[in-house]
């Protein structure tokens, strides 16, 4: 990387699987396109929005996922200051829109606000009329200074006028080419996941699948943080191509040739968030030349409509056949490239098995991973065959989205954020993951089910049917609801999770969100983490198990205190005990809060004992606390 | 021209890959090829469809209004659309590949604002050249014969009020202004006050 990288401008790098070509026929290379854009000033004001939040309000969605949008909505309008503008158009088989174009002025959001609240759900879904007539509003707000950008919120097919994707995705990227992005929210499993993948990438935008319909208003959140972090717009790649190299871009970016240009469409970038991209390059064999040069260059609208540009130059050497498969190809890269590539192949496998050719479906994974068997890592290879195995049979249309959902971050580099539905059973925490009711679990190594292989996040993961003898049926009843699958610890300790029991939602990813104040170190303990705080008045090592509905602590401790009552727990392996309750003091950083405390059966006091830990911290710890436990940073955080 | 072209011929007369033109066969924009003889062939009559076709798709028409033309009208129709089209759209001059890097990107917003206004007149226009064939037992010509067309063109029934949009401002409890849309910029502008002006009279409540 260039260590004497300017911050104010865009930065550009690039990197070729190898370095040479063949003169005598012709290569294929692979190139890496790495684009960093300027850090926003974080002195400086940001740049106004102008929205337009496009809401589907036909039939199907009446109820819940009706007011979760309108909760999103108005929460949009909370977020967005004085200087922003915001529309909001409703559509059923009919357009609407209940609130024009307007600066979020006090008044103004209030009266968005009562517009957005009452709003009822209609007839049909006549997607290309709300979304042309949302960017309508969005272009009639539009300076040069604005980052303008259409929300569309939709739960169906559309079934009222244009619903061809090629249509609408060339409509989103004339659009936006004119300075309206588009961004696409899908909810439920009715939409068509591949048409609004379409309109978001023409359009500069983002696609997001809401599965989770409570989830709906953080999405939008997701979306609106992103936003006010651009420090990029309008972003293209430009490749100089000479006579007789071709180039192909992965990723579904938008791309045009132009004459000897190959212009690729970033859209926007956000502040010092590096954004790679992958081409194939298609080289014709040397003639005269004993080089071939590439002139890449990257161009953006930074702060203020200022243009941000940076300009490279590759060379890659012509040598003899031999040489050029002699010499040593980036392996890293090629692992980098492959994730784009087996995204952009499980795509066009899925579009496949959606319209039936389930055999055809299937064909492109078994030949995609033959080719790039190689460069990709083992858990890769078991969800690849996973998919592949599961095509042949037919995908139900969740796992549909969900593979989609997760080769389009593979594809764009983003990170995976899965949301799910929260609940406290009977002191438990029990959420829905794709029609399963799953325990989460961090006290138990092991995570446990009756099926062997488990999609979850972007891997296949390996089940146990018991655990100490312990069954499923065994933790249902006990738990006291049915539980298909206990989410234990080595599956866990990959996340971050953020638990979340005022908004019944838990959200798991590979990358970390919340990062509070409060962060407290974690210890992974035989694959249970533990964390050091006050116990009493004593610093202890305990067990953070959020399986546990009640707290403990050893009887020593728990001498200096008064039981409140008396409760029922158990213990795989150990089975149903009585315990007395406590009320405990806890402390952690400057954080004080109680505890309902029990007492372990001796001989398990004994065994946590020995570790050199004074007691387990339970579920209840969520009641009270938004948690975010970021195992892979060994740290927790409270809010 | 009566001489047979083979597959190949017409990708390279036409510009378009073996997929694309596969692609218009399989959704009816182009006949088949003729195969009585030894290969599948083609002729003059199949490139001639394809330069309709991709004049068409250069203003913006979807592929199934661009079947229902094709297979709905003559050609003296749809050149009579396509020559009402060209005085329509400003944008047809800035065709695909014309935004090169190196020169600006268009002037935000009102660029985008002229597009949807013209992608959304241009549909109409569509509709209103093409009413006098569209007479059809099974959508009969009533007060409402345009609607019918309409309908047909946009392949659904409940489309008919799509068409003519209309902007619904709440003023405050049992207020409303109702705006047909688009309207020029100037007007735009007089509406905007007139909104600001009312808001303001009524005391915003709602």
């Amino acid at each position: 990387m260039n260590k004497n990288k300017n911050n104010n401008k865009v930065d550009l790098q690039i990197l070729a699987d190898k370095p040479v070509v063949s003169s005598e026929k012709s290569s294929t290379r692979i190139l890496e396109i790495s684009v960093t854009p300027p850090e926003n000033d974080k002195q400086k004001e940001r740049a106004p929005l102008n929205l337009s939040l496009v809401l589907d309000r036909s039939g199907s969605m009446s109820g819940e996922k009706l007011h979760f949008a309108k909760q999103a909505a108005a929460h949009v309008v909370d977020l967005l200051g004085e200087k922003d503008r915001a529309s909001i158009t409703i559509y059923d088989n009919t357009v609407e829109t209940i609130f024009a174009s307007e600066f979020m002025t006090v008044e103004n959001k209030k009266e968005a606000k009562n517009q957005i609240h009452k709003t009822q759900s209609g007839g049909s879904t006549f997607l290309s009329g709300g979304w042309l007539k949302g960017c309508e509003e969005v272009a009639r707000g539009a300076t040069d200074s604005t980052i303008n950008r259409t929300l569309l919120l939709t739960d169906g097919l559309a079934n009222v006028g244009v619903r061809d994707p090629e249509e609408l995705a060339m409509h989103s990227r004339e659009i936006y080419l004119r300075g309206v992005a588009t961004s696409c929210f899908g909810v439920g499993l009715d939409y068509d996941e591949h048409l609004l993948e379409a309109m978001a990438n023409a359009g500069g935008g983002n696609f997001h699948f809401l599965e989770t319909i409570n989830a709906i208003p953080k999405e939008f959140e997701r979306e609106f943080e992103e936003l006010v972090n651009i420090s990029l717009r309008d972003t293209e790649i430009s490749l100089q191509l000479p006579m007789g190299v071709k180039a192909e871009v992965s990723g579904g970016y938008m791309a045009e040739l132009s004459k000897d240009h190959y212009n690729i469409s970033l859209g926007s970038l956000y502040s010092g968030k590096p954004k790679s991209i992958y081409l194939k390059l298609h080289i014709d064999k040397g003639l005269e030349n004993s080089e071939a040069n590439l002139i890449v260059t990257v161009r953006g609208k930074g702060d203020g409509d200022y243009l941000s540009e940076d300009k490279k130059t590759i060379t890659f050497k012509y040598v003899s056949c031999k040489e050029e498969k002699a010499a040593e190809p980036d392996h890293q890269l090629m692992e980098r490239f492959t994730v784009v590539e087996m995204a952009d192949k499980a795509d066009e496998a899925l579009k496949r098995e959606r319209a039936g050719d389930r055999v055809g479906a299937s064909q492109i994974m078994s030949r995609t991973m033959d080719e790039n068997r190689m460069n990709m890592s083992a858990p890769m290879i078991d969800k690849f065959q996973h998919m592949s195995s599961q095509m042949k049979t037919g995908l139900d249309e969740n796992t549909r989205k969900q593979y989609h959902q997760e080769e389009y971050t593979n594809k764009r580099g983003l990170n995976l954020i899965r949301d799910f539905k929260l609940q406290m059973v009977n002191g438990h925490l029990v959420t829905q993951i794709e029609g399963s009711s799953v325990l989460i679990d961090t006290g138990i190594p092991i995570s446990l089910g009756e099926i062997s292989q488990w999609h979850f996040l972007n891997e296949v993961h390996t089940l146990s049917p018991e655990y100490m003898g312990v069954t499923l049926d065994y933790i249902s009843k006990m738990v006291g609801t049915r539980v298909d699958i206990l989410l234990g610890a080595d599956i866990l300790k990959q996340l971050y999770v953020l638990i979340d029991l005022k908004e019944n939602r838990i959200t798991c990813s590979k990358q970390t969100f919340l990062k509070a104040e409060n962060k407290i170190p974690m210890i992974n303990f035989m694959g249970v983490p533990i964390a050091k705080l006050l116990v009493g008045e004593n610093e202890s090592e305990v067990f953070i198990d959020t399986g546990a509905k009640l707290s403990y602590v050893s009887h020593t401790i728990a001498a200096g205190y008064t039981p409140i009552g008396k409760e029922k727990d158990f213990y795989p392996g150990l089975g149903e005990f009585e315990t007395e309750i406590f009320r405990i003091p806890f402390q952690i950083g400057r954080i004080k809060f109680d505890l309902r405390c029990g007492i372990l059966p001796g001989l398990l006091e004994k065994a946590v004992l020995v570790t050199g830990k004074s007691g387990i911290v339970g579920s209840e710890l969520y009641q009270k606390f938004q948690v975010e436990l970021a195992f892979p940073e060994d740290v927790m955080y409270l809010k | 021209m009566t001489e047979d072209l083979i597959l190949e011929d017409l990708v390279d007369q036409s510009g378009l890959s073996i997929r694309t033109l596969r692609y218009y066969m399989q959704e009816g924009l182009l006949p088949g090829p003729d195969t009585h003889g030894k290969y599948a062939s083609y002729s003059q009559y199949h490139l001639d469809r394809i330069t309709l076709i991709q004049r068409l798709k250069s203003i913006h028409l979807p592929l199934q209004q661009i079947r229902h033309l094709l297979n709905n009208m003559t050609m003296d129709e749809i050149n009579q659309l396509l020559s009402n089209q060209d005085r329509l759209s400003p944008f047809l001059n800035n065709t695909e590949g014309d935004v090169e890097m190196g020169s600006p990107l268009p002037a935000t917003g009102s660029n985008a604002l002229e597009y949807i206004r013209n992608l959304e007149a241009g549909w109409e226009q569509i509709q209103a050249v093409s009413e006098p064939i569209s007479i059809q037992p099974q959508f009969p010509m009533q007060s409402g014969s345009r609607r019918s067309l309409k309908t047909k063109l946009m392949g659904q029934s409940q489309t008919t009020s799509n068409l003519e949009t209309w902007k619904r401002i709440v003023i405050g409890e049992g207020i409303e202004l109702n705006i047909k849309e688009p309207q020029s910029a100037d007007e735009e502008a007089k509406i905007d006050k007139l909104i600001a002006y009312t808001r303001k009279l009524f005391g915003n409540q709602s």
